[in-house]
């Protein structure tokens, strides 16, 4: 029990300093096209051009348009795998989940 | 803290509270998680995010008629705010519900483990009520699923035990029912879980009123649909719950998921997220079986139900399969999959407060509360930007003071349905004329979700598409436009407006309003509301919405949206080319049969609700208890 506690805070600690420090969503409709429910599309810019065939935005209009946030570039500098997590996300699930799991119904 | 092995945890020990406080703190909690999610948004202004279009004015639905053209999406609750918009103003409507939603949210996920610690309450409460699955719902503007999700936790224990009190279940289905189709599909769902585990003998009476409940949404969207004039809505692929590798998996229980990622509170899910979701999932799996007994395992199947159902359109095979289902317009409100991750969240929320209570130690016992506040933490304070006031342009004003003073029907351009507002700081936005200028303003219904559709019941949208199709190549359509009735044009100054350039150019139109935002045109050849066969101009008084007077006896086009159901007397109208209505001759008043459909419907629920509300005798099943709030006993 006390190896799923520490198993447990510790990925809330790295789960939280993850979260908090993506980039968030900016709400708006982005750089891309301007009308419609949907996401906006963007295509890569042709080679060494910094628009769209047809004159509209492309992706390297969208990253100087929307910007990133410190966290975000933060988040790629500290070498953070993602993968990593991501397994060890799999990992608690399958240990912590079980073995939470098997606990609870023996006390139950 | 002990377990009575039927139900759930009871706590010794803990310090006495005045009873006062001890019942409204969730709600003073609440109310505390919605000051920080709204943040600006309750200073003045107007709200403009994407469905979220909350203007000095909140117009009442058509629907509530069962008149188009727009689908009735706000049936009936956007009854009730436009009431209160009257009372206090469009933007102080809109934002106490914003806001009493949240707080209810809050107080209902706390009171699912209503008899448990102050910690595991109000972690269950803050994982509900702050889930981005809200806060992206609430900056989107989906006012009725916020409302439904609101409600659900509340609605919950007597729905999935309908048994337990017939009365309180259909109760509880027509709270959702008011929420209108995104409540409605939650308690039909729900219902049908209870009511399936109960196989009561009477379970067919308790289903009778669980559907009556649900007739104020029902029939008004089926009277449009059937009514109105071939709208078609964009498939369920267009709305597919985004679920990207793994991280997009464990982001559906930390609320994610929704499929426009660039109104998804939090943004893509990144490995902080996935990792928070799984530790939701592993306290949820410590904390299940804590859940009060009377409803645990029905939860649970509604839970599972949920998330399958929310991930069913991401899943290759499985998703063609919901879009052949949700193409059938009796399944179509379930279009957006996503939706149904809240039946998974409304148990999630206290199973993994009980679950962190369960591991023990008050480190763990707080971790929900930490990680409701690191999921919406970013975006609290008005969720990056969507909710941040708008003063409206002045040009805004003056073009309504216009069309005010002398009424008529409007297109307003740019022609998309949703657009980028300057005003707005850019964000994307339901097209806001129709709501800001009120009554008959047509704009175009297409979501630019893959090829064109038209999401409104209205036969004068393609009859305008084609004409400023042809003013977009410099052709003068004013005679066409007074022919299909329009008496204005308004063209905000936004996105591509230079489309219509030639529109200044057109000497049947008469520029009233020039300003930076806004340039509002008067069609100079408009004759009246209506007009004979002469083409001589008749007055129509409305005594309401569907109920007129046409003062003249002959053949009368009256320039409003055509749909099968308008009669005069008992002779049918009919649509003219141009989309419009044409009454047949005769002196009886123009009626549209279907709202008396409607009304009906409307009466049916409501005696049925007030005759259960007078009846204040308790329906139990033997065993059970009628004021046991969880309905924890028994099961």
């Amino acid at each position: 029990m006390k190896f799923l506690r520490v198993l447990l805070l510790g990925a809330v600690a790295i789960g939280i300093v993850l979260a908090l420090t993506s980039a968030p969503s900016s709400g708006s409709g982005g750089a891309g096209q301007a009308t419609g429910y949907g996401d906006d599309v963007l295509q890569p810019c042709p080679p060494g051009q910094d628009t769209a065939p047809d004159g509209g935005p492309c992706l390297v209009d969208l990253e100087v348009a929307t910007g990133e946030t410190a966290g975000a570039q933060g988040d790629d500098d500290g070498g953070f795998d993602s993968t990593i997590w991501l397994l060890l996300g799999l990992l608690i699930i399958v240990l912590g989940g079980g073995t939470a799991y098997v606990l609870g119904h023996r006390k139950a | 803290m002990v377990t009575t092995g039927e139900g759930p945890a009871v706590q010794h020990g803990a310090v006495p509270v005045p009873p006062t406080l001890a019942r409204r703190w969730p709600w003073l909690l609440g109310g505390g998680a919605g000051v920080a999610a709204l943040g600006p948004a309750l200073g003045p202004g107007s709200l403009l995010s994407l469905d979220l279009v909350v203007l000095p004015r909140v117009p009442v639905p058509t629907g509530i008629w069962g008149l188009g053209p727009d689908l009735p999406r706000r049936v009936p609750y956007g009854a009730a705010l436009a009431w209160a918009s009257e009372v206090v103003g469009g933007p102080a409507a809109g934002k106490s519900f914003l806001l009493l939603a949240v707080a209810a949210a809050v107080a209902g996920a706390a009171r699912l483990v209503g008899d448990q610690s102050v910690a595991v309450r109000a972690g269950a409460g803050l994982l509900y009520g702050l889930s981005p699955f809200l806060l992206t719902r609430v900056g989107a503007g989906h006012l009725g699923l916020v409302a439904a999700y609101a409600v659900l936790p509340w609605a919950l224990p007597a729905l999935l035990r309908p048994a337990a009190c017939r009365r309180r279940a259909v109760l509880w289905a027509a709270a959702l029912g008011l929420t209108g189709v995104a409540g409605g599909v939650l308690a039909l769902a729900l219902g049908a879980v209870g009511l399936a585990a109960d196989r009561s003998r009477r379970a067919l009476l308790t289903a009778a009123g669980v559907v009556v409940a649900q007739l104020p949404w029902a029939v008004p969207g089926a009277v449009v649909v059937v009514a109105g004039a071939g709208a078609e809505a964009a498939p369920a692929r267009a709305f597919a719950t985004r679920v990207d590798g793994l991280a997009g998996v464990l982001g559906l229980p930390a609320g994610h998921g929704f499929w426009r990622e660039a109104s998804q509170v939090g943004g893509e899910p990144g490995a902080g997220v996935a990792v928070l979701g799984a530790v939701l999932l592993v306290l949820a799996a410590a904390g299940v079986s804590r859940l009060p007994a009377g409803w645990r395992h029905r939860a649970l199947v509604a839970a599972a139900a949920g998330i399958a159902l929310a991930a069913a359109t991401a899943v290759p095979g499985v998703d063609a399969l919901y879009e052949r289902v949700t193409d059938v317009p009796v399944f179509a409100p379930a279009r957006e999959g996503h939706r149904w991750l809240a039946l998974f969240l409304v148990a999630l929320a206290p199973a993994a407060a009980l679950g962190a209570a369960h591991l023990g130690g008050r480190l763990v016992t707080a971790v929900p509360a930490a990680l409701a506040l690191a999921l919406a933490g970013p975006s609290l304070w008005g969720l990056d930007g969507r909710l941040d006031p708008v003063d409206l342009p002045g040009g805004w004003a003056e073009a309504k003071a216009a069309v005010d003073a002398r009424p008529g029907p409007v297109v307003a351009l740019p022609w998309h349905q949703y657009l980028d507002i300057d005003a707005a700081g850019g964000r994307r936005v339901l097209h806001p004329l129709p709501d800001y200028l009120g009554g008959d303003v047509l704009t175009a219904s297409d979501p630019e979700l893959g090829r064109p559709r038209r999401e409104r019941a209205d036969a004068r949208e393609p009859v305008v598409d084609r004409l400023l199709a042809r003013a977009e190549e410099g052709a003068r359509v004013s005679g066409e436009l007074a022919g299909a009735g329009f008496r204005w044009v308004a063209v905000l100054h936004e996105v591509d407006f230079e489309r219509y350039a030639s529109l200044a150019d057109d000497p049947g139109l008469e520029r009233v309003v020039t300003d930076p935002s806004v340039d509002l045109y008067r069609v100079r050849a408009w004759r009246g509301p209506a007009v004979d066969r002469r083409g001589r101009s008749v007055d129509v008084e409305p005594t309401v919405a569907p109920l007129a007077s046409v003062a003249s006896d002959e053949v009368t086009t009256w320039h409003r949206p055509a749909a099968s159901g308008w009669l005069r007397g008992w002779r049918a109208a009919h649509s003219t080319p141009h989309g419009t209505l044409r009454v047949p001759a005769g002196d009886a008043p123009v009626w549209y049969w279907p709202a008396a459909v409607v009304l009906f419907a409307d009466l049916c629920t409501v005696l049925l609700v007030g005759a259960l509300l007078m009846h204040r005798r308790v329906g139990t099943v033997a065993g059970g208890t009628a004021n046991d709030t969880q309905y924890g006993r028994g099961s």
